[in-house]
């Protein structure tokens, strides 16, 4: 709760223009900043969607979502994946829901790193439902 | 460390930061934002326990909403349904001292907040989900300790007391009642004493 309290306050400094204020949050950290390109979604299935970006230095990236945001792949390298918590804010710094997520939408690209439980071996989430790849820890 | 109090001032960035927690899931905050500014509004407080100071024997319980995110926003989850859950746990259990968060991100933060400001309970700073999840049994608190009973009710009057042997059974039966009361539930879960429901990992930063 304090944490969500943190990450609030930071988030609401930044919308009024001081964008420094998110350093002051260190569980944060702003991994994309660019647009969204195009958005397909696939009901049914257990990656349900995926949106490509494009970063404001033209590189290209991926960002794979099911209820939540699952995956950036940057310039084919994965860049952040859950456990860690994802999230795409808006031009405003409001967060994006992934049932609204659409092209043309400026948009940062939020982590959130997990707590430790969710990425040790008796917690049997398995792939958070990125079949076939199962958890890599970023930078592993 | 001393409890601190979640102001009026905070709701705002309450309802942020939970969204951000929500990974693009666990339901929209502004309107249980509203929900929680009118408790506090109308006099009622939120105090904020480090989990660090919660005593071992304290009769605690996650609280929080199940269901459809879009139909939370189509009927405002008030704390009517919470009391009713909370009633019965405590019938069941006795009363308790403090509240947890079944999950922070989405919705469920805020509303967490805005049940223990309407029970005039203390709310304690801990995350038991870690993060925005579809399923109650997926949750980090799950793989510690068994999800065996939940205290339903809905916002049109409905209670429940579910019972079963695994976390993924109570998950289904709770699942299928949904379609029938309106798409969402107040629940209540994990009832027990603060050293084995309050499990440090998840405790937030």
């Amino acid at each position: 709760m304090s944490l969500a309290l943190a990450v609030g306050r930071g988030l609401g400094r930044a919308a009024s223009g001081q964008v420094d204020a998110l350093r002051e949050v260190p569980q944060v950290r702003v991994v994309l900043d660019g647009w969204v390109t195009e958005v397909r979604r696939a009901p049914g299935v257990e990656v349900r969607g995926v949106a490509s970006l494009s970063t404001r230095n033209r590189q290209p990236a991926r960002l794979d979502f099911a209820n939540e945001y699952l995956a950036l792949i940057t310039a084919g390298e994965l860049q952040a994946s859950a456990p860690d918590v994802l999230c795409v804010v808006d031009a405003g710094w409001l967060p994006i829901p992934v049932d609204e997520i659409r092209p043309g939408q400026q948009v940062r690209v939020l982590v959130v790193d997990a707590v430790e439980d969710l990425r040790s071996a008796h917690v049997e989430f398995g792939a958070f439902g990125l079949t076939g790849r199962g958890y890599v820890e970023v930078g592993s | 460390m001393s409890a601190t109090a979640v102001t009026l001032e905070d709701v705002p960035a309450l309802a942020l930061g939970c969204g951000v927690l929500g990974s693009g899931g666990g339901g929209a905050t502004d309107g249980p934002a509203l929900v929680l500014a009118h408790q506090l509004a109308k006099g009622g407080r939120v105090d904020l326990l480090p989990a660090s100071t919660v005593v071992p024997e304290a009769r605690v319980a996650c609280v929080g909403v199940y269901g459809s995110g879009t139909l939370l926003v189509e009927t405002l989850p008030g704390p009517a349904a919470f009391r009713a859950a909370l009633g019965g746990l405590e019938e069941r259990h006795g009363s308790l001292d403090a509240l947890l968060p079944i999950e922070v991100g989405g919705a469920n933060g805020v509303l967490a907040a805005m049940v223990a400001a309407a029970v005039d309970r203390p709310l304690v700073d801990a995350d038991p989900m870690g993060r925005a999840f579809s399923r109650l049994n997926d949750t980090v608190l799950a793989a510690r300790l068994p999800m065996r009973e939940i205290f339903f009710a809905s916002a049109t009057g409905a209670t429940a007391h579910l019972q079963a042997d695994r976390g993924d059974q109570l998950e289904r039966v709770v699942q299928s009642l949904l379609p029938s009361v309106g798409g969402w539930g107040a629940i209540v879960a994990f009832p027990g004493r603060a050293e084995d429901v309050i499990c440090m990992p998840c405790v937030g930063p």
